[in-house]
């Protein structure tokens, strides 16, 4: 059967303060997808940030999966409340939200269970603990039942179990709740781990150089072993950024490492 | 050689240590002297602290200007969160008034207040509750302007409306700041409430040391200043405790 492809994001003309001018985009996917937005400097975070209305300075047109859509934004840094417990952070958003929630299909205890905090609904995050964190942001974004969830660089600073436990999570969780992710991230293997689609960002001003299918691309490469394909395509994503004269490629890959 | 220094850090172990030097030197090496009493005048003296000097209400108003304070400053900072975290006339009134202490010593207001109320004993407490709340709201409205926006744009993403944002998650992200420098004001409100008792000379414990210095008393200026400081360490154990009770977070 064919999937069927839909657009979840178009933005056209977009201006912003010295990032952005006149940029566009489209994200044309399948279902449940996950799809990250490969960028070396800050202009993808930005982009989120736009896209997740948490930024208002700019001028032109986004449109979201037709218009009805909530977009949920997670920051870089941890974010949720250490002053509430698991439950009471998800609580607060349910309680506290402007999104027009239909409260009696929200199973606080379900999405607790969906993000492997089944246990922990009474703890307090704790501030190093950067992967606990994150699943209760990514249980509160659940919580508002959304379209899409942005994610910006969330996984810099953990560790790579972590990481890698985190990525699979992320896949069960979009295809299980109907919801898109849309990643910006600046490591190339966590990109090519995670992603249906990715998009090549360069900085100045904001510009798509390319856009790589990784369903097209393991095709290609199907001769291939699992890791000569991986060498392949990230080759493939550095040769396409030094192309375009993106300098600090190997500082960030190196930082990742 | 930590643990030496982990015993020096105790406020009140500390304060035992001097007092055991001071029994030692001022009882019997410098029996003669006119720089700290003898131990044994000192406890002798203990009973005309409590008649003559009158220490038990005198103590009790002191502490309770302290602690009726920080309480109505604390609830007052609570009940007006929202409009001292957003930008609007009142939260830039008090920060100006804030830093004003960079250059006015806030001891000179109080000696205003003791001009215009002399004998009453409530000026004292407005003073005293007027300083800390202004301290506190000061502090926190500074604070917010260097706040990491996580938080924030979290909750924004969130549908959280901006009112919720101000008062719930703002002004739990500055709270543990605000648990820290309540060490300093409490310290702070001590010394404008010695200052203030000094000059007003009616009640408190102020009243108690301008008067023995008035009568040449060594030793109850020295067994009061003693009860002051064991006052402020305890006050600051008790205040640790009871916003280590509601401020777990970092």
């Amino acid at each position: 059967m064919k999937e069927e492809i839909k657009k979840i994001l178009k933005i056209s003309g977009l201006k912003s303060d010295d990032i952005f001018e006149n940029f566009n985009m489209e994200i044309e996917t399948g279902q449940n997808s996950i799809n990250c937005i490969l960028c070396f400097d800050g202009s993808a975070s930005a982009l989120l940030k736009i896209i997740g209305n948490v930024e208002d300075n700019f001028q032109g047109d986004i449109k979201i999966n037709n218009g009805n859509s909530i977009v949920v934004y997670i920051p870089t840094k941890a974010s949720s409340f250490p002053w509430l417990n698991v439950e009471e952070n998800i609580k607060f958003v349910v309680d506290n939200s402007n999104f027009h929630l239909s409260n009696s299909n929200i199973q606080i205890q379900n999405i607790i269970d969906s993000v492997g905090l089944t246990g922990y609904e009474k703890h307090f995050p704790d501030n190093r603990s950067l992967g606990f964190r994150f699943r209760i942001s990514l249980a509160r974004a659940l919580a508002v039942q959304p379209t899409i969830i942005l994610i910006d660089n969330s996984f810099n600073n953990m560790d790579d179990e972590t990481k890698f436990e985190l990525y699979d999570l992320l896949k069960e969780i979009s295809s299980n709740y109907n919801v898109s992710i849309l990643l910006a991230s600046a490591d190339i293997n966590e990109a090519i781990y995670l992603s249906e689609n990715i998009y090549l960002m360069k900085g100045e001003k904001g510009k798509i150089i390319d856009q790589i299918n990784l369903k097209e691309e393991w095709g290609k490469l199907s001769e291939e072993n699992n890791s000569n394909r991986q060498i392949k395509l990230k080759e493939k994503i550095l040769k396409s950024f030094l192309l375009n004269d993106v300098n600090n490629i190997l500082k960030s890959q190196t930082r990742g490492k | 050689m930590s643990n030496k220094n982990t015993f020096f850090r105790k406020p009140f172990t500390l304060i035992l240590f001097f007092l055991l030097i001071w029994v030692v030197l001022f009882q019997f090496v410098f029996v003669q002297n006119n720089f700290l009493p003898k131990p044994l005048i000192v406890y002798n003296s203990f009973s005309d602290l409590v008649n003559v000097y009158q220490l038990p209400s005198n103590f009790f108003f002191s502490v309770g200007a302290i602690a009726f304070s920080l309480l109505i400053s604390v609830i007052l900072l609570y009940f007006l969160r929202y409009y001292l975290l957003t930008r609007n006339f009142i939260s830039e009134f008090l920060l100006s008034i804030y830093k004003l202490k960079y250059f006015i010593p806030v001891i000179l207001i109080g000696i205003f207040f003791i001009f215009w109320f002399p004998h009453s004993i409530y000026a004292e407490y407005i003073f005293l509750t007027i300083s800390s709340f202004i301290y506190l709201s000061g502090l926190m409205i500074k604070a917010k302007e260097g706040l990491e926006n996580e938080y924030v744009i979290a909750a924004k993403s969130l549908g959280i409306n901006s009112r919720k944002i101000y008062a719930e998650i703002e002004f739990k992200q500055l709270l543990p700041l605000l648990k820290d420098s309540f060490t300093t004001l409490h310290l702070n409100l001590w010394g404008l409430l010695i200052a203030y008792e000094y000059i007003q000379h009616t009640w408190g414990l102020g009243t108690i040391i301008n008067n023995s210095i008035q009568y040449r008393d060594l030793s109850t200026l020295f067994s009061i200043s003693l009860l002051i400081c064991l006052t402020i360490i305890s006050g600051n154990y008790i205040l640790k405790f009871i916003f280590n009770r509601f401020i777990h977070w970092e």
